[in-house]
């Protein structure tokens, strides 16, 4: 009993870590792809490294409240602490719930800190980007809610913990309806992520990053950096979804777990890697279109959902 | 035998009950008597304050009682000085708790409140309105006897409608009033006489508790009947789709303190009558789940997408009061499916629902206040006029945010608990309706968010842009009014043990389950149910643990600049460098306005079809007329030629007249609702009477037919 508190504190300190530093790392990796697919040599892998360490030692100007001060925290830490929800291969850390719902509301928290911030300063370029986040959640949501449904109703669970566990052990027909439900959410996940053309928040080519325009300094640096936690955050929860009951098979010991630890955060890697290059290769488009498109496979999702409620 | 032992203190209870009610009294006779005094404006509100405190108290108490003695179950008996005969049970305790925090929050800020109506005067009127209506409300909650129950329903809907109309010299204003009161006659007091009087004539008594032990004899019909006269009445005082249409209106037209009361008790009351009537005095039955539930999922929707239209403060909340409703009934209506089919689950629903309606209270309540607290500093409604408040009014700027972060689900507040909860029950539900609802309910989550950030960003952040307003923040009373309500918003959703031990009590009246610890169990820490579980303190702690040090480090230095502008000036005013409200979330709404087209088309299809039925009923009541005055033509001929004489009669005056003579009433009463509303509202009005009286009669005559 003792051990297993050790074992999930130990968890809780490695999410911590990988939520803090991966992220960072991965942007690196992602720069470098980017500018292979064209033809540039590109930022040396650790780049992001150097440009937080750089932005965390520069003060910030400040042209509003307290408000603006604050947000960039909350965003931080909401980030931050989603990954201790998260299982690190079959382990789940110590934390305050492993419920899907909360989850999805502690990270809608980054969202809502950073509209707060864009919509708090008298800057017409910061109230659109905060505008269209917005309205990228109001199109997402439902997506994103019939997903966690119909994996709600394939594994009888709404904890994350208990999920993965009974993920592991689904009949034919229920693994192909997760299976689905997965596909489904690696395209919500890619619009929470923001990867281009659902960049339309930021938007650094065209609003100047929307909500983010007013921050320097310091604040700025914490704000991008809870965005890539962020991002990391959810690809984290596609892959405990994906990889840890693929090896729940083979019984929980150290080396299991350990090998399952390594297979994460590999195919959290590659699954990165592939959305960049992704991004890479794709053009920008408005937010009208965003939104249509984002009906259209809502409109989808729920004849989806209906065949799952047949089936199930 | 376990009555007599706290006998003593149950008594007691009753006395302090009684004593809220009589203080109530007092402070309306007092306001009736000095009508245009202001200091028993606030003598009055003291009063008010001092009584809701005393129910407050008291409810918190029994609760504990309760909770002592687990083998009782309500307490009956009567108020000893006003003899009223009162049900007291957790259901009751949780709609009396509502209605006395939020009496308490109003008290305090309604005498400075006032000032704002300075030219209608009669201020000791004003109060005297408000004990009645918080009297009668309490009354309602605490009755034991149908007809009292009416009586008390008719008193609340009179003086809402009078405290509706208080701004009378403002059009609009009578227009909303006399739009609620035929509303709430029409559709709420009407089906509930019926419900009433059939339940009384077949039970042939009108203790709720008598009648809740005969009714399980009753034919599947009659009780059928009953569900829908119920349901009708109770949905449209709650304010659900497709029975809001009022609610959007009068709930702005009222003062902000009323509005806080309608919108935060008022429609609360309706939900207590539902549970009351279909599922304690009436059996459980999984079909009125499932309707309350798709009354729930339709007004959560439609409540809340319209709102997120609305560019005026009141307006915007009263359509998310709708919407936030539809939560309400979702949760119960889940609970009910559920414990209908055995499913213990169905308890989470019915906490989920029950915890919704409370937090509703807070946080609307609140709003309203906020939305009153910036009228009273700036006369302004509308939001795209505003801007910029919190720079002079820092307060209830935080105030508000706590509000509005609460009603949008953030954890971690009180909202983001209930919520939590419906979804919790609706997912795992394992129904495909109820999952899909549930679906619904996590969509329209964001939609509130979206129109609460657009509500507190218009009216607090950006550069203030209203010219002559002096500064400092409203009054300290309005203040304290306020922030006792934030208090609670914080409160039930850091710490859920504070409340939800006296909402497990609740479900247990209904489904007659021995306890509902097994399903959910609430530590000082953590809320667990079956499926899982979240601990909002440790949630705050880690958020704390990890922001605290990053906050230090920021070293956040107090250099104001003022804000980009492209670098080489701006070309307009700087007031206009900012989205308005109606700027808002305008793509969206334009990808979705097939939605509100088919909105109004159906609205619109509705009333022709109804236009439709009034007219074939008046043609068929035509014709019958002219067959029966032909029949007894037909027979006076017939008699007088067969014994030369006979004295003339009017078959279809006799058996008519009567009804005519009532129908001539009627329609001069609504006639002279033509005048105050529209011809359109008469006349659905009036379609919609004859549709219901019809159904009733023809359910009624075949009954009879049957053996």
């Amino acid at each position: 009993m003792i051990e297993e508190i050790y074992l999930k504190i130990g968890c809780l300190v490695i999410s911590l870590i990988i939520g803090l530093f991966t992220p960072l790392l991965l942007d690196g990796i992602g720069r470098k792809i980017k500018a292979r697919i064209q033809y540039r040599n590109g930022p040396p892998v650790l780049q992001t490294f150097y440009d937080m360490f750089k932005l965390l030692k520069t003060p910030s100007l400040v042209p509003g409240g307290v408000g603006f001060i604050i947000a960039p925290i909350i965003a931080f830490s909401a980030a931050l602490i989603s990954m201790s929800m998260l299982p690190i291969g079959m382990v789940s850390p110590i934390s305050f719930s492993y419920d899907i719902f909360v989850y999805l509301y502690v990270l809608a928290m980054v969202s809502i800190a950073m509209m707060l911030a864009g919509f708090s300063v008298q800057n017409a370029y910061a109230n659109i980007g905060a505008n269209r986040e917005m309205m990228m959640i109001l199109s997402i949501e439902p997506i994103l809610g019939i997903v966690l449904g119909t994996i709600a109703l394939v594994t009888g669970n709404l904890s994350i913990e208990k999920i993965v566990l009974s993920a592991g052990f689904l009949d034919v027909k229920h693994l192909i309806l997760y299976i689905f439900s997965l596909i489904m959410l690696t395209y919500a996940i890619y619009v929470e992520c923001g990867f281009i053309p659902f960049d339309l928040a930021e938007a650094e080519t065209e609003i100047l990053e929307g909500p983010l325009v007013e921050y320097s300094g310091r604040l700025l640096g914490l704000f991008k950096w809870a965005l890539l936690i962020k991002r990391f955050s959810l690809i984290w929860l596609f892959t405990s979804l994906l990889t840890a009951p693929l090896l729940i098979h083979y019984g929980v010991s150290i080396t299991t777990m350990l090998l399952s630890f390594v297979v994460q955060l590999a195919v959290a890697t590659i699954i990165y890697c592939c959305m960049v290059t992704y991004e890479a290769l794709t053009p920008r488009y408005k937010i009208d279109w965003v939104i249509k498109s984002n009906l259209k496979i809502f409109l989808l999702s729920i004849a989806y959902l209906m065949i799952v409620l047949v089936i199930t | 035998m376990l009555w007599q032992i706290p006998n003593i203190a149950y008594g007691f209870a009753l006395n302090l009950f009684d004593a809220a009610v009589i203080l109530y009294f007092i402070a309306a006779i007092l306001g009736i008597l000095f009508r245009n005094s202001k200091h028993v404006l606030y003598i009055g509100s003291a009063l008010m304050f001092v009584a809701s405190l005393i129910v407050f108290v008291d409810t918190v108490s029994l609760d504990i009682d309760i909770i002592r003695a687990s083998s009782f179950t309500h307490l009956e008996g009567v108020l000893p000085l006003l003899n009223y005969p009162v049900l007291v049970d957790p259901l009751s305790l949780v709609i009396l708790l509502v209605i006395s925090l939020v009496a308490m929050a109003t008290a305090i800020y309604t005498p400075k409140y006032l000032e704002y109506y300075e030219e209608l005067g009669r201020k000791g009127f004003f109060i005297a309105l408000m004990a009645t209506f918080v009297a009668s409300m309490i009354l309602i909650v605490l009755s034991n006897d149908l007809l009292w129950f009416l009586f008390m329903w008719e008193v609340m809907t009179f003086t809402s409608y009078l405290l509706i109309v208080w701004e009378y010299t403002e059009k609009y204003v009578v227009k909303a009033g006399w739009k609620y009161f035929v509303s709430m006659h029409f559709l709420s007091t009407i089906p509930l006489i019926l419900g009433v009087i059939i339940t009384i004539v077949l039970c042939g008594t009108t203790s709720m508790t008598m009648i809740k032990s005969r009714l399980w004899f009753l034919d599947p019909n009659v009780l059928a009947i009953l569900y829908v006269l119920y349901l009708l009445g109770f949905a449209s005082k709650a304010g659900v789709v497709p029975f809001h249409f009022w609610l959007p209106d009068a709930h702005p037209a009222a003062p902000s303190n009323v509005s806080a009361l309608l919108s935060g008790v008022m429609i609360k009351v309706a939900v207590y009558g539902v549970l009351r009537f279909c599922c304690y005095i009436l059996p459980l039955n999984a079909m009125i789940g499932y309707s309350i539930a798709t009354l729930g999922a339709l007004s959560l929707t439609i409540g809340t997408l319209y709102a997120l239209k609305q560019t005026d403060a009141k307006r915007l909340l009263a359509y998310h009061s709708v919407g936030q409703m539809g939560y309400i009934w979702l949760g119960l209506g889940t609970g009910i499916v559920l414990l209908a089919n055995n499913n213990p689950l169905g308890i989470v629903g019915i906490i989920a629902g029950l915890y919704h309606l409370v937090n509703h209270a807070v946080f609307k309540g609140l709003l309203f206040l906020s939305a009153g607290s910036i009228l009273y500093k700036t006369r302004i409604r509308n939001l795209n006029l505003l801007g910029g408040l919190s720079r002079i009014m820092p307060y209830t700027s935080i105030l508000t945010l706590i509000a509005a972060l609460s009603i949008a689900g953030v954890p971690p507040f009180n909202g983001f608990l209930s919520k939590w909860l419906i979804y919790e029950s609706t997912f795992s539900s394992t129904k495909g309706l109820l999952v899909f609802y549930g679906v619904l309910a996590l969509f329209i989550s964001a939609a509130t968010l979206a129109s609460f950030i657009k509500f507190y960003t218009t009216a607090f952040t950006g550069e203030l842009n209203i010219d002559n307003i002096e500064k400092g923040d409203v009054p300290l009373s309005m203040l304290a009014g306020m922030t006792l309500l934030a208090v609670f918003c914080i409160l039930w959703g850091v710490l859920p043990i504070t409340i939800v031990p006296l909402l497990q009590k609740a479900p247990l009246m209904l489904a007659g389950i021995a306890s509902a610890g097994s399903v959910i169990v609430v530590t000082p820490l953590w809320i667990s149910i079956t499926t899982s579980s979240f601990s909002p303190v440790l949630l705050l702690l880690s958020l704390g643990l990890v922001s605290l040090p990053a906050l230090l480090s920021m070293k956040p230095k107090k250099q104001i600049v003022p804000t980009w502008d492209t670098g080489i000036g701006l070309t307009m005013d700087k007031k206009y460098y900012r989205l308005i409200a109606a700027h808002y979330y305008r793509n969206y709404e334009e990808a979705i306005h097939g939605l509100y087209r088919f909105g109004s088309l159906t609205c619109s299809s509705l009333y022709k079809v109804l236009l439709l039925v009034t007219n074939t009923l008046m043609v068929i009541n035509q014709r019958i007329g002219y067959a029966v005055s032909r029949v007894s033509r037909e027979l006076v001929n017939k008699i007088s030629s067969l014994t030369g004489r006979a004295k003339e009669v009017y078959l279809d005056e006799l058996i008519f007249s009567p009804i005519v003579s009532v129908l001539r009433e009627l329609s001069k009463f609504l006639g002279w609702t033509v005048l105050r509303t529209d011809l359109n509202t008469y006349l659905v009005y009036s379609a919609l009477y004859v549709i219901v009286l019809s159904i009733i009669a023809i359910l009624f005559i075949t009954r009879m037919m049957l053996p």
